[in-house]
């Protein structure tokens, strides 16, 4: 169905190291406009080091591999060029930023996302009128907006609060690392409508997850199971219900004795 | 000159003290306060000399190069015809222009007096007219014997000026020292500021230069009162330029339920030591005492405070925060002591600091003594850099790196004067040292962002 469209995202082969260690040991996946990818995958995988590699964090290394967004070369651009060019990373342990207010914060953000794309900055009544309503959509008063960024924040408040962002900065592609870890169920349902809601505006997720819970409420069109940095194993939603059932040390006796293990090139 | 060797730096500005003590007859020296003092200094600076780094007070400031420059004293007649608009608001301004008072700057306002002290001076040395209580109070707190700066004071005691809060007055009142003089200046100034009971007042103390000049070099003396129930908000502005330097000795005497607030903002002076002391000497009075270093090229700055509880039921808390650059220096010292008749005292301090490249210096020491057992007392102090999770999170929501530091920076140091009562003052602090954050962190001035405002307004 995608084969007229450009991908969104293409990770091609990625080898990634930090401190000498090896953590991604040859990851592939394409990603194209209008779809939802769920990884899933046992602690200690590398499912956030490769959230991580996409958002550009620097203490890595990539040892091999391309990854190209939205048709440029991912890996020479800075984090905010690849914020401005439209990925998004919700992040599994969001940063407290001390006396910076949730409105400074969201409004130098998406100026500075403007200023890169060539726009002039927003006027306040309009950048009022959408924190506000991102901030609503996620459960959250406009009180919130005048919190210093997460200091204090409760463990949902903070996880909300990146959903909230991705709600203002509207993405191309976002990438949700664990945002379902830590909410409770009610606080889960307003995630999941959150990112329903604004799926379209956004092109495309990549969820990232540990359990199957969230994606009762967000349905993947593909899911992959990440294992000692690699993809293991790909499907449909499906796979997420066998894996919930099986467990993943299912996954690791499966994996160890299976033939589908991508070759490794150590 | 017999201890004083003219050849060591600064010493030949005192031939003139010298002279006149030389010529004073025993009587005049027994009746005139101000001949004693200079006397004192004199004596007590023939002892000590100037502070070197061997003296542990003065452990990691090295004055050799601020005091060498061939300084003058004041000569010129020359005067001010206005006050410059460098504040956004209007003041009471109490202005001294290359080291003279400028009473013709100075308009009455009602709940205050304004004595020069020049005046005073050149008048009991004239007719040896009986002083006043307040003028008698000038030295009084502060000794020539225990600091070389305030012997320097003493002995070149001159310009200065005594200020009586009698009813709270409508504005802020701008103790200006202002220069422009093509030969390095040696500016000594002595002020006395007494708060009546109940009265509040605002006092900026400004270090300014009105185009490049020579050195500058400021030595001021600051003797304050608070009585009964007063509220002083003093307000040290260092933010001038590189060749602006300043020694600022001050002591804070506190009655019953007074209320002290201190802002120190150094953020461009080549070199500044400011030597702060604070005794609360009657119950359930309070300090406050904030202090913001954002430093760079060679810039030194160097805070020494002391807080005394004397009494019960007084409260002090501190926070020093600095942001160093390049090769500058910024020196922490913050002692506090707990008499033993000082019970249920609450005594705070904290002193943070971020070093923004590996020449960058911090010492960093608290001192505390503490003889009273119903305390609490609690200090703490970090140096460290700039936080790279948040620096990251920032730039993944597109936030250019040397935006999301000066973001960073500037929350960081907005919590030292987001409380500073006067809002276009913190407005104007607030701006001047946003702009210094751009300058460090290389930010053309046209990337200036949209709204670094108060996380509190
Ligand atoms: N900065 C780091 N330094 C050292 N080891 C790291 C670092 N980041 C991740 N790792 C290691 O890499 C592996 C994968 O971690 P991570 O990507 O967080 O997995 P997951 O998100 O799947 O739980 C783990 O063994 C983890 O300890
Ligand atoms: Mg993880």
């Amino acid at each position: 169905m995608h084969n007229e469209k450009q991908p969104l995202l293409t990770i091609e082969n990625l080898h990634v190291a930090v401190d000498d260690k090896q953590i991604l040991k040859g990851v592939d996946l394409t990603i194209y406009p209008g779809e939802i990818h769920a990884i899933m995958g046992p602690n200690g995988s590398g499912k956030s080091t490769l959230a991580a590699v996409l958002a550009g964090r620097e203490d890595y290394t990539i040892l091999q591999g391309k990854v190209f967004f939205d048709g440029k070369d991912l890996l020479e651009m800075s984090p905010e060029e690849r914020a401005a060019a439209g990925l998004f990373l919700a992040f599994q342990y969001p940063v407290e930023i001390p006396g910076v207010s949730m409105l400074t914060f969201l409004r130098t953000a998406l100026n500075e996302i403007r200023k890169s794309n060539g726009e002039e900055p927003i006027d306040t009544r309009t950048f009022l009128q959408m924190v506000r309503e991102a901030a609503q959509l996620l459960g959250l008063g406009n009180d919130f907006l005048q919190r210093a960024v997460n200091v204090g924040f409760s463990g949902g408040e903070k996880k909300r609060n990146e959903i909230l962002q991705m709600a203002v900065l509207r993405p191309k592609l976002a990438i949700l690392d664990e945002t379902d870890s830590g909410l409770d169920i009610d606080a889960l349902k307003i995630v999941a409508n959150a990112v329903n809601s604004l799926f379209g505006t956004i092109q495309s997720y990549l969820i990232i997850t540990h359990y199957q819970r969230l994606l009762n409420y967000i349905e993947p069109d593909y899911v992959h199971v990440m294992y000692d940095g690699k993809i293991v194993r790909s499907g449909d939603k499906t796979l997420a219900l066998e894996l919930e059932a099986k467990g993943y040390d299912w996954l690791r006796s499966e994996t160890l004795s299976s033939i589908e293990l991508p070759s490794t090139t150590t | 000159m017999t201890n004083l060797q003219e050849t060591k730096p600064l010493m030949h500005l005192l031939s003139a003290t010298f002279d006149s003590l030389q010529g004073a007859t025993p009587e005049q020296l027994e009746h005139n306060p101000f001949l004693q003092l200079r006397k004192r200094g004199l004596d007590a600076l023939a002892r000590t000399g100037l502070p070197t780094p061997k003296d542990e007070e003065w452990k990691y400031l090295n004055l050799a190069p601020y005091i060498r420059h061939p300084y003058q004293l004041p000569t010129s007649r020359e005067s001010l015809p206005h006050l410059p608009q460098t504040l956004p608001m209007a003041t009471i301004p109490v202005v001294f222009f290359n080291g003279l008072f400028q009473p013709h700057l100075l308009s009455p306002a009602r709940g205050i007096t304004v004595t020069s002290l020049a005046q005073l001076v050149d008048k009991a040395s004239h007719d040896g007219t009986a002083l006043g209580e307040q003028e008698h109070s000038i030295g009084q707190l502060l000794s020539p014997e225990d600091d070389p700066f305030v012997a320097l004071n003493a002995a070149l005691l001159h310009q200065g000026a005594l200020l009586h809060i009698t009813q709270t007055p409508s504005q802020p009142i701008y103790l200006a020292s202002i220069t422009q003089s093509g030969h390095p200046l040696f500016v000594n100034l002595r002020f006395a500021i007494r708060l009546s009971a109940g009265t509040a007042a605002t006092v900026i103390l400004d270090l300014r230069t009105l185009s490049k000049t020579a050195p500058a070099f400021h030595n001021i003396v600051s003797e304050i009162w608070l009585e009964t129930e007063s509220a002083l908000t003093l307000i040290f502005l260092q933010n001038d330029t590189a060749q602006n330097y300043g020694v600022l000795t001050t002591r804070i005497a506190q009655t019953a339920r007074s209320r002290s607030r201190l802002y120190t903002i150094t953020a461009g002076n080549g070199m500044v030591r400011n030597t702060t002391s604070v005794q609360l000497n009657e119950p359930e009075a309070e300090t406050v005492l904030y202090g913001l270093s954002i430093l760079r090229d060679t810039e030194v700055a160097d805070h020494h405070t002391a807080v005394e509880h004397l009494a019960p039921n007084c409260q002090s808390s501190e926070l020093y925060k600095s942001i160093v650059a390049d090769q500058a220096t910024n020196i922490f010292n913050g002692k506090i002591f707990v008499h033993p008749e000082a019970q249920q005292t609450n005594a705070y301090q904290s002193n943070h600091n971020i070093l923004l490249s590996d020449d960058a210096r911090v010492y960093t020491k608290p001192q505390l003594e503490i003889f009273a057992d119903d305390v609490r007392c609690t200090h703490g102090a970090t140096v460290g850099q700039l936080p790279q999770e948040a620096v990251f999170y920032l730039q993944t929501r597109g936030l250019p790196e040397p935006v999301a530091d000066v973001l960073l920076l500037h929350a960081f140091a907005a919590e030292v004067y987001e409380q500073l009562p006067i809002e276009p003052l913190r407005v104007w602090i607030d701006q001047q040292l946003s702009n210094r954050l751009f300058d460090i962190v290389d930010l053309a001035a046209d990337r200036k962002l949209v709204d670094l405002q108060f996380a509190t307004s």
